[in-house]
């Protein structure tokens, strides 16, 4: 096969995704000026949004900051939600691959509560702690640690019998076996769990902050959404995406170096 | 005749309605190298297999200095047939990792020591902080040699340690392992299906008879003098009379007629060309 010269590769990555991102907006302005005229037009979009673009961590008010402060806001509480998912999910998931006691105890509990979806488990977490902030982090935990718990235990699942077998013969002892042997061995599939449970983590954090109100990019945009200024819906779904794809990119870019080690 | 040290007595290991080996009976003294040699699928693994502890007997005992085994044990080292190395680890790594279980009381530095010696020995000093990913083949099968000698074992157990590598490579291996052995003085128990590997380790070579109710059909007492070398055991007249013998009886068993269908995967017809007394010719007829 042929290496593609420069000047090809740069049409490849950059003048094609262009193409297709001002294909999008040339749609989005003819949809918007046609067919429904609810939704803004991109420059309109552009002109209401610009302070917030432009000066993206000025603090103006609690619910009128910058957009990356928001997104900072966010991004935080995320963490908080998505560490303590990792903190119970890897565990979980490693009891999961070692027993098939536990896996037949538990594996049903964890395909019901699997599907379950924030907007059911926020109340829930507010009753449990009467305070939005932790019911938020609560409901990203309990929704984002499902891909780690199970990913952990395929990985767990998935070690060779030849690797059982070295261990065996040479009479490793039960925590040797699990921190030289098993965690390695498992460590590319909960690398995969770590991923997906990102994914879910920053999905979720918009319909926490909705209910709660918290201050960040979900609850910028309900907010918005209640004060009629529906260009900020735009700019928020737009963030949303572009640091859910920045936060993916990232973790497989972690994940691949996994892979070749 | 020294003390068995190895008693297999009427072994048998039964998978699901198949009795895959039956009544295997087989002794190895201290000191003793000792070959099992039989047709793919005959249960030869499945025997060392059991010896090493990973696989339990349906019936029948395996008494190992005394005492009756039933799991893997320090006083057993391993070599698979991969080489079966933890990929995130340097061969140091995976030798010390042994050493360290058979050895708690010494220091990191000593285990590390110990790990390097043997890598020294079987000729990959200049590698002990390579990854297996970075070893070639024959490489990582002496790492493998290394991790099973460095827990200095008093025996080894060897399922086809050669199996997959070429044949120059299997050589050079074959001419590590006799010098360690001959170092260590350790007992061996090695299953192969290559008859000049076995003729040129062993002091005595275990004829398998093709499964189903696998067991040992002939065993040979090979007399030649040690310490050997590749060349003087290939010159040596008697070499061709005990490998006609060890292929004829091999040959008798793929033409057995089969009493089930996991008999017949052997190659039909193995042609017995006797070998020329100079060089290696018909190294690989009979490894299937």
């Amino acid at each position: 096969m042929q290496e593609k010269n420069f000047g090809q590769r740069a049409f490849d990555n950059v003048v094609l995704p262009m193409l297709g991102v001002g294909m999008v907006i040339v749609l989005w302005a003819i949809v918007s000026a046609t067919l429904a005229p609810a939704l803004p037009g991109p420059w309109k979009t552009w002109q209401v949004s610009k302070l917030y673009v432009l000066s993206p961590f000025d603090k103006r008010g609690e619910l009128d900051q910058g957009i990356l402060r928001f997104t900072w806001y966010s991004l935080v509480r995320v963490a908080k939600g998505y560490s303590l998912a990792l903190l119970i999910g890897t565990p979980l998931g490693l009891l999961l691959g070692m027993s098939q006691a536990f896996t037949r105890s538990f594996d049903p509990i964890i395909q019901i509560l699997r599907p379950v979806s924030p907007l059911a488990w926020l109340p829930l977490g507010l009753v449990l702690f009467q305070k939005p902030e932790p019911a938020g982090i609560f409901t990203i935990a309990m929704c984002s640690m499902w891909p780690t718990v199970l990913n952990t235990a395929l990985g767990v699942r998935s070690i060779p019998q030849d690797y059982i077998n070295v261990a065996r013969v040479l009479q490793l002892s039960r925590s040797k076996r699990l921190l030289k042997i098993t965690l390695p061995a498992a460590l590319p599939y909960m690398f995969t769990g770590f991923r997906l449970s990102l994914g879910i983590a920053w999905l979720v954090i918009v319909a926490a902050e909705m209910l709660t109100g918290a201050p960040g990019v979900g609850g910028f945009l309900w907010q918005e959404y209640n004060s009629l200024i529906y260009e900020h819906l735009i700019l928020c779904i737009a963030t949303i995406g572009i640091v859910g794809f920045v936060l993916d990119r990232l973790m497989s870019l972690v994940e691949n170096k996994l892979k070749v080690a | 005749m020294s003390t068995k040290y190895l008693e297999i007595s009427q072994v048998s290991k039964v998978f699901g309605n198949t009795a895959v080996v039956q009544g295997f009976d087989l002794n190895v003294s201290r000191g003793e190298f000792v070959t099992v040699i039989g047709h793919s699928g005959c249960g030869k693994s499945t025997v060392l297999s059991m010896v090493a502890g990973l696989t339990h007997s349906s019936a029948g005992a395996i008494i190992l200095g005394g005492k009756e085994l039933r799991e893997p044990g320090p006083d057993r080292g391993v070599v698979f047939q991969a080489p079966n190395l933890f990929p995130w680890m340097s061969a140091l790594q995976n030798v010390q990792l042994g050493v360290e279980q058979a050895q708690p009381r010494k220091s990191r530095r000593e285990h590390a020591q110990v790990a390097a010696h043997y890598l020294e020995l079987v000729g990959l000093g200049d590698c002990l902080h390579k990854k297996p990913a970075a070893l070639s083949a024959g490489m990582r099968q002496r790492v493998g040699l290394a991790r099973a000698f460095a827990l200095d074992p008093k025996l080894l157990l060897l399922d086809e340690p050669f199996g997959m590598l070429d044949s120059l490579t299997r050589m050079e291996l074959q001419d590590v392992l006799i010098e360690l052995w001959s170092q260590n003085d350790k007992s061996a128990l090695m299953i192969t299906h290559d008859v000049d590997e076995a003729l040129l380790l062993s002091d005595r070579v275990v004829m398998m008879t093709s499964g189903p109710r696998a067991h040992v059909g002939e065993i040979l007492r090979v007399q030649l003098p040690r310490p050997r070398v590749r060349k003087a055991v290939l010159e040596d007249p008697s070499y061709y009379v005990m490998r006609e013998r060890i292929i004829g009886f091999l040959e008798s068993q793929a033409h057995r007629p089969a009493p089930a269908a996991e008999a017949v995967s052997v190659s039909p017809e193995p042609t017995v060309v006797p070998a020329p007394p100079t060089g290696r010719a018909g190294c690989e007829q009979v490894a299937s």
